[in-house]
């Protein structure tokens, strides 16, 4: 146990409801060996989220009656690996921490998935592939939120790895859902490998800490223990190869943030999310979720980021330039949910970006406005799918808004959502602010590029799909509307969290006209002040704030102006910078670094470790053929192998008799 | 433990199959030479097995990890009977918190593998069912042995059982893979004995007594074999040769052992003879013989040879290193999914090795666990492909595709082993391989580095064969018609998985009795490192077991 924090054991029941959920559905379907009635799929799925989020409810209320400067709850369930004695004893508890930010995550995620899990009750209902499985479905979704909740409610380094590796895996899983796709086997194994990797870089990472904080004091690998340790390790100087001194906290917060980075999909691994477009729409939403986590990861660990300029510098800069890189393919995709997810992508850049500059309340903000506005936006995609029966190209769709007019309306809503822009403000206000980050000038012109870009991408989804002139070809029925209402209710709930989640903001933006001025202010920022290491950034003087706000209006209503300009105004112009640019335009949309790097490394490896086996058998062949030189045709039907077996085992023998000579005639 | 000798449980846990197999053999003698009549059926001996080795089971778990006391640092239930005291021969067993859990493995996956290949297995079940048996007290006898020439007989008996298990009942090939199997594993055992013969001799010649018993149980001043004080380098006036050295014997023991484990580039036997066994035989081998040479590192070599262990364990290490990489390459360029398995297997097993000779507390305690955990999902793995190949009679990858749909639950299962095998939290195989990734760091980060790349690289080269195996369309005609899993193959995967998890979620009473043995090693190798000269007469390994002197007759 830990000190100074109070224990509850409300906690452990928030993750593993879910789990209980997923294990049950699993063994139901592995016992009955045939699918259950849907109802009871319903209620198996439905009632533990249901019951998770009111212990979620609860927890927050036990939290919020403490004193804001020790909000923080501990539930050790067991010691889960515990060895060694006196001061080299270690041991790891299965424990869980619930303090502001891991609980307003979590209260986020399990909103967010109940309104997910709502959307895919009715959507996987229409799923009649001959390899559907609605219960599979919800087996599947449930481990990969109860992973998720592990990860986010972690206290111990080994429970947070564990919820990590699971949300990759499930998330990989849910990409091989249509098993019998062509390609699916294939996406699934790179999305597996890739996370694999992922999680091997967080596995050394941890490592590393564990025994940076051991060479100084007790072994342990409590979040707590880790925190207050790393100030101890500030100078602490890890010589690599080459004669490269790094610092200990510098290794850590690069391990921290490749691994973030791996997981949301930022450079140098944007390719990450490739394969979603496979999984349905309500895995897909999902799944901007399940990305969301390497912001989380970044801000659990922002004590670190916080003590090493090196690694905050990396990833603002991976984020800003994800940001930018993201949003232009977001522009040349054609697939709808690709579309989208590039944008997602992009938006975590911005929220990468905020981090590198100290304002990590401010990428939280961001994390839970993109993914509410891309939940929805999403559902409004997988509707249109739906509805086009499986049509998933931008280029054949528009006017839809006539048929699908309250989707379309949710669209506009997402698209304009102020709590998005405004969400953007202040990771753009800390990109600016930022003294810490080398080329901060650069990276706030970044932001405001990727703001405009992202806009123009957004509204060229809502122009494309839902405004102008009905581009399907015909064949499709002609009778179609917005889903039912099952279907809608989801996209009511995120369309509202996007609207509220304007009074979330930060005061930062606000402060002047709120009536205690930015001290005084219960905003999210200050909510999350305490699990959070203050940095830089949150504070901004007034003028800058709202020429900040200025700035980004700016290049949203540009990346807008350009929409209308392009798609509506001047379309032939369109078309023909469409044909001077296509080649570039092919280039970026068909940019599959997955697939390169299937080809540049997976498949040479293949093959090295094919020619080494060559290599092997070749070697034995000669030296079968320099035998048969020297013995004439001997027993030529015994194979070479077993020939071969038989002469090294022969030396092998010869070396112990020799032994034992040795030792008789001493 | 108060009278230790007094209970037998450990002769019981060993000699059970064995008895079951004599007696056996003996009811058919008598019924068809005395009484002139046939004998059972060859189907009710393999019932009879299996219901023996379920016994042993129980009785593994009833008497041995409820009898062991955590508490207790030294060998526990030991019972000794003098045999042939002017040699030194004796019969002497015990377990340790290592053996125990390996003892343990060995009962439990035993008749698992028996159900495994229930219908496979075509030939004279009769001879099948007593060499199952005896392989079993085979290797149970050899992880109790606390005499070295016992250990070896028991050694030799698991490796001439499984010889026959997988010449008369495996593949086409099988003979042949079966007398390369044995031709190495003999030449590693006489390797051994060459080694354990001129350690006996120095003992003779240091203490004056005979002795083959590793430790001196009854204090009658005979030194144990352990206790043997090997030099670490040829002293001019002492009149020993290059080859009593630590280092020379230590590369004897160490090259048995590497042949029998196997590390790279001694592995020459694995793959033809995983191959061609039967599924029982592969599960069997790769999953509980193979441990016995990593055992072996545990009992013999580190206690015998501190000062050559330590100096050679960069060298150990490097192998290992070197195993994991080349056993992942080979792993990828696998068309054959048996052998793929197999060289998967190859790869953790060097894991092991590296924990090993890290030399470093957590991750000694890491490769136990590990060695467990590999036990659990390399035999699930095996099963799984067995029932594959049971069923479309062929090995090649190719051949697959798409079983997700007409076989769901292997497709699912297979999922679920495989994330046992790359470690996934809350199986055994994270907590095994976390702890080596611990204990690597302090020999270099260099070193965890590669073995995690190296790890993703096994993970991955398995993670696609299965993906291509089950997920995609259904491309061949032959695939069409599959069966899922019956109730038997369910569950003999299904008591696998379960302790996956077990191990995985609750490891803690199993690292509770790992550790004290482990300390035990680890301790007398660091208070030997201090004393490297070996010669000083008094107290550095005799230590060894004093703390626990209470349990002494």
């Amino acid at each position: 146990m830990v000190d100074g924090a109070t224990s509850s054991d409300l906690i452990r029941w928030i993750p593993l409801l879910p789990l209980l959920g997923s294990v049950i559905q699993a063994s139901m379907l592995f016992v009955l060996r045939r699918p259950v009635r849907r109802t009871w799929v319903v209620a198996m799925s439905v009632v533990p989220l249901v019951l998770s989020f009111l212990f979620t409810c609860a927890a927050f209320a036990e939290l919020i009656d403490l004193p804001s400067g020790s909000r923080m709850q501990i539930d050790t369930v067991w010691s889960w690996v515990g060895l060694g004695i006196g001061s080299e004893a270690y041991s790891a508890d299965l424990a869980f921490r619930f303090d502001t930010l891991s609980g307003a995550t979590a209260l986020l995620i399990i909103v967010v998935s109940l309104l997910v899990w709502l959307f895919a009750l009715g959507f996987m209902e229409g799923d009649t592939r001959p390899d559907a499985g609605y219960q599979r479905f919800f087996a599947y979704m449930s481990f990969v939120l109860s992973s998720m909740l592990v990860f986010v409610l972690g206290e111990n380094l080994l429970v947070i790895l564990a919820g990590w590796m699971g949300t990759g895996l499930g998330t990989a899983a849910l990409i091989g859902f249509w098993y019998s796709d062509p390609g699916s086997g294939r996406a699934t194994i790179r999305s597996i490998t890739f996370s694999v990797a992922v999680d091997a870089v967080l596995v050394a990472t941890f490592v590393g800490a564990f025994w940076f904080l051991a060479s100084l004091g007790p072994h342990t690998s409590s979040l707590l223990d880790v925190e207050a340790g790393i100030s101890a390790l500030g100078e602490v100087v890890v010589v690599l190869p080459f004669g490269l001194e790094v610092r200990a906290v510098t290794l850590l917060g690069l391990g921290i943030a490749l691994a973030a980075c791996g997981r949301s999909a930022q450079l140098p691994f944007t390719f990450a999310l490739s394969g979603i477009s496979r999984s349905p729409a309500p895995a897909a939403a999902l799944s901007v979720l399940t990305a969301s986590m390497g912001v989380y990861l970044c801000c659990r660990f922002s004590f670190l980021f916080s003590a090493t300029q090196t690694a905050s510098s990396a990833i603002a800069w991976a984020g800003a330039l994800t940001a930018v890189i993201a949003a232009v393919s977001a522009l040349v995709q054609r697939d709808l949910v690709a579309i989208l997810i590039a944008a997602a992508i992009s938006q975590f850049g911005v929220a990468f970006l905020a981090i590198g500059c100290g304002a990590y309340s401010a990428a939280i903000y961001q994390l839970s406005m993109i993914v509410a506005v891309f939940t929805l936006l999403i559902f409004s995609a997988g509707s249109v799918i739906h509805s086009l029966e499986g049509e998933r190209d931008i280029r054949r769709m528009g006017g839809l808004n006539a048929r699908l007019v309250l989707t379309h309306l949710m669209v506009v809503v997402a698209v304009l959502s102020p709590a998005a822009f405004l969400s953007r403000e202040q990771a753009i206000a800390a990109a600016f602010e930022s003294q810490r980050v080398p080329g901060s000038g650069f990276l706030y012109g970044l932001s405001l590029i990727a703001a405009l870009l992202v806009s123009w991408a957004l509204s060229r989804y809502l122009i494309g799909v839902f405004w102008g002139s009905i581009r399907t070809p015909l064949g499709f029925r002609d009778e179609f509307s917005d889903p039912r209402l099952g279907l809608m209710i989801p996209m009511y709930g995120l369309a509202i969290l996007s609207v509220l989640g304007l009074s979330l903001n930060p005061a930062q933006i606000w402060g002047d006209l709120l009536p205690g001025g930015v001290e005084g202010s219960a905003s999210l920022g200050r909510f999350l002040a305490f699990p959070l290491a203050t940095g830089a950034g949150d504070l901004l003087a007034a003028d800058t704030r709202w020429q900040m706000v200025a700035a980004s209006l700016l290049a949203t209503v540009l990346g807008f102006g350009i929409s209308y300009l392009l798609y509506i105004r001047f379309p032939r112009t369109r078309i023909r910078l469409n044909a001077q640019f296509a080649p570039l335009q092919r280039a970026l949309a068909g940019n599959d670094v997955g697939g390169v790097l299937e080809r540049r490394v997976a498949e040479p490896l293949i093959a090295l470790s094919r020619s080494l086996l060559e290599g092997v058998s070749a070697l034995r062949d000669l030296g079968e053929r320099f035998r048969s030189m020297e013995a004439g045709s001997g027993a030529q039907d015994e194979t070479q192998a077993h020939r071969a077996a038989t002469q090294v085992s022969f030396l092998v023998v010869l070396f112990g008799a020799l032994l034992m000579l040795a030792w008789m005639t001493r | 433990m108060a009278t230790p000798l007094a209970s037998n449980i450990v002769s019981w846990v060993v000699f059970l199959p064995m008895v079951t197999a004599l007696a056996l053999l003996g009811a058919r003698v008598v019924a068809t030479t005395i009484f002139n009549r046939g004998s059972l059926p060859g189907s009710a001996w393999r019932v009879i097995a299996l219901a023996s080795s379920f016994v042993t089971f129980a009785l593994a778990f009833a008497g041995l990890w409820q009898g062991f006391d955590p508490e207790v640092v030294d060998y526990q239930l030991v019972e000794r009977l003098a045999w042939i005291p002017s040699l030194g021969l004796n019969y002497f067993v015990g377990i340790d918190g290592i053996s125990l859990v390996l003892v343990m493995l060995t009962t439990f996956v035993v008749p698992i593998a028996i159900m495994s290949s229930w219908n496979e297995v075509e030939g004279p079940l009769r001879s099948y069912s007593v060499f199952l048996l005896l392989l079993e007290t085979g290797i149970v006898g050899a992880l109790v042995s606390l005499n070295v020439i016992q250990l070896f007989f028991f050694w030799e008996l698991s490796l001439i059982s499984s010889f026959f298990i997988v010449g008369r009942f495996g593949g086409i090939k099988g003979l042949r893979a079966a007398v390369k199997y044995v031709v190495f594993g003999a030449s590693g055992f006489f390797l051994m004995l060459a080694a354990t013969l001129i350690v006996y001799r120095l003992n003779l010649e240091q203490g004056g007594v005979a002795n083959f018993d590793m430790a001196d149980w009854l204090n009658a001043g005979a030194s144990g074999f352990m206790d043997t004080r090997v030099a670490v380098s040829v002293a001019q006036d002492t009149g020993i040769g290059w080859w009593q050295t630590q280092p020379w014997l230590f590369f004897a023991f160490a090259l048995a052992f590497a042949i029998k484990i196997p590390l790279i580039p001694f592995h020459g036997w694995y793959s033809d003879t995983l191959c061609e066994a039967p599924t029982s035989g592969s599960v069997i081998v790769s999953a509980l013989v193979i441990k016995l040479g990593m055992f072996a590192f545990l009992r013999i070599a580190l206690p015998l040879f501190p000062f050559a262990a330590r100096e050679y364990a960069p060298w150990l290490c490097g192998l290992a290193l070197l195993g994991i990489g080349i056993s992942g390459l080979l792993a990828l360029a696998q068309r054959d999914v048996k052998r793929l398995v197999g060289y998967v297997s190859l790869a953790h097993v060097s894991f092991i090795v590296l924990g090993i000779f890290s030399l470093e507390h957590h991750a000694v305690v890491g490769a136990v666990v590990h060695m467990l955990s590999h036990g659990l999902s390399i035999s699930a793995l095996f099963i799984l492909i067995g029932f594959l190949v049971e069923r479309r009679s062929t090995r090649e990858l190719s051949s697959f595709g798409g079983l997700a749909k007409p076989m769901p639950i292997c497709a699912a299962l297979f999922g679920v082993v495989t994330l046992g095998q790359i470690g996934l939290p809350g199986t055994s195989g994270f907590v095994g391989s976390f702890l080596i990734f611990l204990g690597s760091l302090p020999i270099g980060g260099f070193a965890t580095v590669l073995a995690l790349a190296g790890m993703v690289l096994v993970g991955g080269g398995l993670m696609r064969a299965i993906g291509k195996m089950m997920l995609g369309p259904l491309d061949q005609a032959e695939n069409r018609g599959l069966i899922d899993l019956n109730f038997r193959e369910r569950v003999v995967v299904m008591l696998l998985v379960v302790p996956i998890f077990w191990v995985g979620l609750y490891p803690n009473p199993i690292l509770r009795r790992i550790e004290p043995s482990v300390s035990l090693i680890l301790n007398a190798m660091s208070r030997a490192a201090e004393n490297p000269g070996g010669v000083e007469p008094d107290t550095e390994l005799v230590v060894r077991i004093a703390p626990a002197s209470e349990t002494r007759p």
